[in-house]
């Protein structure tokens, strides 16, 4: 979020929270005036009446708030924002429940207070912050729902992400640390609680969506469940570690590895026309063949760029690749030494074989919310080479949109990776967007600074600088010898003659092959072992 | 030359010392056009069982030329168009 985006919602955080005071003044003078501690039934009747209408009042306003924030933080964060003019408006609060809720916070909990032997009036003065906490929540939901509600129908929303203005209670922490992941059924509703300062802001495709306090909560959750297993057992090693009654597991106080990375200026940009500054140094042609086998470096720099780190690809190191052989990296390793999902999980495990081809990766992505990408793996065929390939796609408008970095060529021929799929003979895809860099991930081997010179030639670059004479020079000698070959000797001399060049040409062919065979055997070993 | 000898050529020049991971194949089937053969080789866990730990990311195509049986090796991914253009062929001992 820009600052510009954080600004607009402190703001919008503070019309809330005056909106909801306007709402707890009237119902507090409600409760004093029209509650009659010696009858409390007869009175709770006109209370609530009255109560309800200014909750819902405010809920309302408390709507029409959230609407306003949403349309001018859509104006400003979503890069490509279609026309969206009927932003939901949250439902009132039935009247039945308002009035159980009043009912159960007021009298209900004044009476219990009184059979415990306090004063009718005393008890009632007792409850009073419960109903409070109860209309602030009811109040402040009108806000929240309203953005949940905007943000699921929004095309061009991914999600919304939890934040407060104060220091939050643990479970509210929790929640606020797993970022911006709200938006479908299993993850959509808003969990709060009385009293509960938290708010929802919508991101929009491009953003990453992480603010410093989800981050924090999200790297205490980290070093706090690291060594804990099952859900309630990491839920309550966090809240211990969160109360300050136990310290995390890691000390959090190294420098992240993402915190060296240079930013792109003015934000993130949009992956697709992100993706040709990813591999500057690829020239298939002339260049170093190490930046054509790259792809798994490529993939990565495609998904940095896209949270907004100005870097390019770096060559597959020398150990990976010689120029003859190369053991490539494995594509589960790569995403588990780079990333974690919010919960500490495992990156690579989340890549999932996909049948159906082309049509089984776009049903995966359907899934996803706008603007949310992912990382694709297929293997070549074997009768084509073999081996496979990694590549990048986000969800735009609705649809997969396959990204290929691996090229500095014009974007519009060479970036659609769609192509690929018809070749592929198994595909695999993983969603990365949401992934957390790890603060021990060996990001420079993978991008360096966009700019960046290109790197010293590889192996594989001089081994080929190296070779490609000579099999220039073996082919032109075969050429000649066939010509001698054809050639019909009109005597006897002529004939040795012919012989001889043929027996020359022979030990000169192989003079140049043995060349061959030693420069291979002085690379091979030198690289394309792990 | 033939196909099969294209193979042998790929077993004796890789084969040693293939890197791993993986047990070193020379597939069964290829392409080819007038000029050179593409000689699948890898590690058969991925060339046959397609086992995604055993996925070369960086794969390199293997072409023999068919004159001079010189066996050059170039990035794969960015061969593909010229690949698909390369007849199909197979191995006399499939």
């Amino acid at each position: 979020m820009t600052p510009e985006g954080l600004a607009l919602a402190e703001a919008h955080d503070r019309a809330q929270r005056t909106n909801t005071a306007e709402a707890l003044l009237t119902v507090a003078a409600l409760f004093t005036a029209t509650l009659d501690p010696a009858d409390l039934d007869r009175t709770f009747r006109r209370y609530s009446l009255l109560a309800a209408r200014a909750i819902n009042d405010r809920r309302a306003n408390g709507s029409r708030l959230a609407q306003a924030f949403y349309r001018a933080l859509r104006a400003l964060e979503a890069r490509n924002p279609v026309p969206y003019p009927d932003i939901p408006f949250a439902r009132p609060v039935p009247a039945a429940a308002l009035q159980t809720s009043l009912a159960v916070t007021g009298p209900v909990a004044a009476k219990r207070r009184i059979a415990q032997g306090l004063d009718a009036a005393s008890a009632l003065a007792d409850v009073l912050p419960q109903t409070l906490g109860s209309v602030s929540r009811h109040v402040e939901n009108g806000g929240r729902e309203t953005v949940r509600l905007a943000v699921k129908a929004d095309p061009v929303a991914r999600a919304y992400a939890r934040r407060s203005s104060g220091r939050p209670c643990a479970f509210c922490a929790m929640l606020i640390g797993r970022g911006p992941v709200y938006k479908n059924a299993d993850t959509g509703s808003f969990r709060c609680h009385d009293h509960c300062r938290c708010s929802a802001v919508p991101v929009f495709e491009g953003d990453e969506g992480w603010t410093e306090q989800a981050r924090e909560f999200n790297d205490l959750w980290y070093d706090s469940t690291t060594r804990t297993y099952g859900q309630q057992g990491k839920q309550r090693a966090f809240f211990e570690a969160y109360n300050g009654k136990r310290p995390p597991a890691r000390i959090p106080a190294q420098r992240k590895a993402v915190d060296d990375l240079p930013k792109i200026a003015g934000g993130p940009g949009r992956t697709i026309d992100e993706a040709r500054l990813s591999n500057p140094h690829y020239d298939n042609v002339n260049g170093d063949p190490a930046y054509g086998v790259n792809c798994t470096h490529v993939a990565q720099t495609v998904e940095l760029r896209a949270r907004g780190y100005d870097v390019q690809a770096t060559r597959l190191p020398d150990r990976f690749y010689n120029g003859i052989e190369g053991k490539g990296r494995n594509a589960r390793e790569v995403l588990d030494s780079l990333y974690r999902t919010p919960d500490g999980g495992s990156a690579g495990a989340r890549l999932v074989h996909v049948k159906g081809g082309k049509r089984g990766v776009d049903a995966i992505v359907q899934e996803w919310p706008e603007g949310a990408r992912g990382q694709v793996v297929v293997s070549w065929k074997a009768s084509e080479g073999g081996g496979g390939h990694i590549f990048n796609v986000e969800k735009r408008g609705g649809k997969a949109v396959y990204i290929e970095g691996q090229t500095s060529k014009d974007i519009a021929e060479k970036a659609d990776a769609s192509g690929y799929f018809p070749r592929a003979e198994h595909r695999w895809v993983a969603r990365t967007d949401d992934l957390v860099i790890r603060d021990d991930a060996n990001l420079s081997e993978f991008v360096v600074a966009r700019g960046t010179k290109i790197e010293p030639p590889s192996p594989a670059k001089r081994y080929n600088d190296e070779v490609r004479d000579i099999q220039a020079k073996v082919k032109a000698l075969y050429a000649e010898r066939r010509e001698v070959q054809r050639s019909r000797p009109t005597n006897s001399t002529e004939a040795h003659a012919r012989q001889a060049k043929m027996a020359d040409m022979a030990a000169e062919i192989q003079r140049e092959l043995d060349k061959l065979a030693d420069i291979k055997a002085r690379y091979v070993g030198t690289g394309g072992r792990r | 030359m033939t196909f099969d000898e294209a193979r042998e050529i790929v077993a004796r020049e890789d084969g040693p010392t293939w890197p791993g991971p993986g047990t070193f194949y020379v597939h069964t089937e290829g392409r080819e056009d007038d000029t050179r053969y593409l000689v699948p080789a890898g590690a058969y866990e991925d060339l046959v069982e397609h086992r995604l730990e055993f996925l070369n990311m960086e794969p390199v195509a293997r072409f023999v030329d068919k004159q001079t049986g010189i066996l050059t090796h170039e990035p794969l991914t960015p061969q593909l168009d010229d690949i698909a253009a390369m007849r199909e062929v197979t191995s006399d001992a499939r």
